[in-house]
């Protein structure tokens, strides 16, 4: 039988988009919906191919402004007090909005009071560091076609140790490379040698 | 290349014109240019040219089969990720020369580093096509908003003034054409620091390269793996670990 799910971003809490974007396009604002401003936008798409869940859309067919789409959980109504309109016009309330932390224990309430109705895991709770969109499931997660086995650390943790290298190699490098070239300057005698070699290019050209 | 006299600064339109011909005759050097690679190039280019302006005015979806479970694709993967490793030379050769002490190998340096320029240049270029909105390109570096914590912003910086660095080292061959002796004197004073900034920036720019990965564990990309791969199918189902991606890497 098929199951079906509303696919969208997830808003996490440490999401890759936000961390790779070079221009800072994508934001995760502090009501919990990551969202985008394509003013700033290079197109790059480097948060497409970065987001865990490949949630993220492109406008390809545009050549003079192409966007990215994606959910913004819709912050302007929620920042007005607002529900986002998913949730409010959801009839059966499968969609519902929240606290994060009333939302978590709400979900794990659901699954001890109805435990052979529900997976027992709440997706999205710890998921690569948690998110702002929460799944319930009756099936397995992976039918869903939802990644599981991300781990619990967030996606920007990966490239933090190579970024702390960054200032490292710029302090010690030249030290480095301008000893060497002492080193090899003075072996050859000095800057002198140098200066010739200079002058046999500006010749022979 | 023949050895000849600078001509003397006489009026600047035809001394520019004797300049850029290379003290050939206006016909003599389009005969010159007739040449078994130029001819290559030229059709090369009257395929280019007209997927460019497609490009340019329908937009990625007329001109390529990118999607949003792809989003980069063999374009950025060699010409970005590989071609750029192709302006290397003038990297090496500049530090083999300037920083290593091998002056035999002082008379390749202008070709060498010419070509690091001109690589790192058709980079910048090639990526105008593939950005969404090229006119924003100057953006990670000029704009005071600043994605600080991403490796593309690096990457941005990096590419931004190594070719500068590059420039620099090219400069005294530039004045000389032109004339300038006092210029070119100063600009070869700048060969040093700009050799040494120019390694540094290799070094972090070139790993910076394969960084913009640690955060796609599982999805691998033409042409480091196989062939155009970029799955989303693998990234539903595996473990991603950074031990996994530097294994398939």
């Amino acid at each position: 039988m098929p199951v079906y799910r509303k696919a969208q971003c997830m808003h996490c809490n440490e999401p890759a988009c936000v961390s790779v974007c070079p221009v800072a396009a994508i934001k995760k604002t502090k009501e919990g919906a990551v969202i985008y401003d394509d003013r700033l936008c290079i197109g790059c798409r480097y948060c497409m191919a970065a987001c865990l869940y490949t949630m993220l859309t492109y406008s390809y067919d545009s050549a003079t402004g192409p966007k990215i789409l994606k959910c913004v959980m819709c912050h302007e109504r929620v920042v007005e007090g607002k529900v986002p309109a998913c949730a409010e016009v959801c009839p059966t309330k499968a969609t519902i909005f929240g606290k994060r932390n009333d939302l978590v224990e709400q979900a794990h309430h659901r699954i001890a009071d109805n435990p052979d109705k529900y997976v027992p895991h709440v997706f999205g709770e710890t998921e690569a560091g948690g998110g702002s969109w929460l799944y319930l499931a009756a099936v397995p997660f992976e039918r869903l076609a939802l990644p599981t086995g991300l781990g619990t650390t967030p996606f920007p943790e990966f490239s933090r140790d190579w970024l702390l290298g960054v200032p490292l190699v710029i302090t010690m490098w030249p030290a480095v490379l301008m000893g060497i070239r002492y080193m090899t300057n003075h072996r050859n005698g000095g800057d002198e040698s140098e200066k010739a070699a200079e002058q046999k290019t500006e010749v022979t050209k | 290349m023949t050895t000849r006299q600078l001509p003397a600064r006489g009026p600047f339109l035809p001394w520019l014109k004797d300049q850029a011909l290379m003290g050939q005759t206006l016909g003599g050097y389009l005969r010159s240019l007739v040449t078994p690679f130029n001819i290559i190039a030229l059709l090369i280019l009257a395929v280019g040219v007209p997927v460019a302006v497609v490009r340019f005015t329908q937009g990625l979806a007329a001109t390529t089969n990118l999607s949003d479970i792809n989003p980069w694709g063999m374009w950025i993967g060699v010409d970005v990720m590989s071609g750029v490793a192709l302006a290397g030379g003038g990297y090496v050769v500049g530090a083999a020369i300037y920083i290593f002490g091998l002056k035999d190998y002082h008379a390749i340096i202008r070709p060498a580093v010419l070509t690091g320029f001109l690589g790192y240049f058709f980079v910048v270029i090639g990526l105008l096509f593939d950005l969404g909105r090229p006119w924003m390109l100057p953006a990670p570096v000029f704009l005071t908003v600043a994605g600080v914590a991403s490796v593309l912003f690096l990457v941005a910086w990096h590419v931004m003034l190594y070719l500068t660095c590059q420039f620099v080292e090219f400069a005294p061959a530039l004045f000389e054409w032109l004339g300038f002796k006092k210029l070119r004197a100063f600009a070869v004073k700048l060969t040093l620091g700009a050799t040494v900034l120019g390694v540094v920036l290799s070094t972090l720019h070139q790993s910076a390269l394969g960084a913009l990965f640690l955060m796609m564990p599982g999805k691998r990309m033409f042409p480091f793996y196989g062939f155009f791969v970029f799955s989303s199918r693998e990234m539903m189902t595996d473990k991603p670990s950074i031990l996994r991606w530097s294994i398939r890497l």
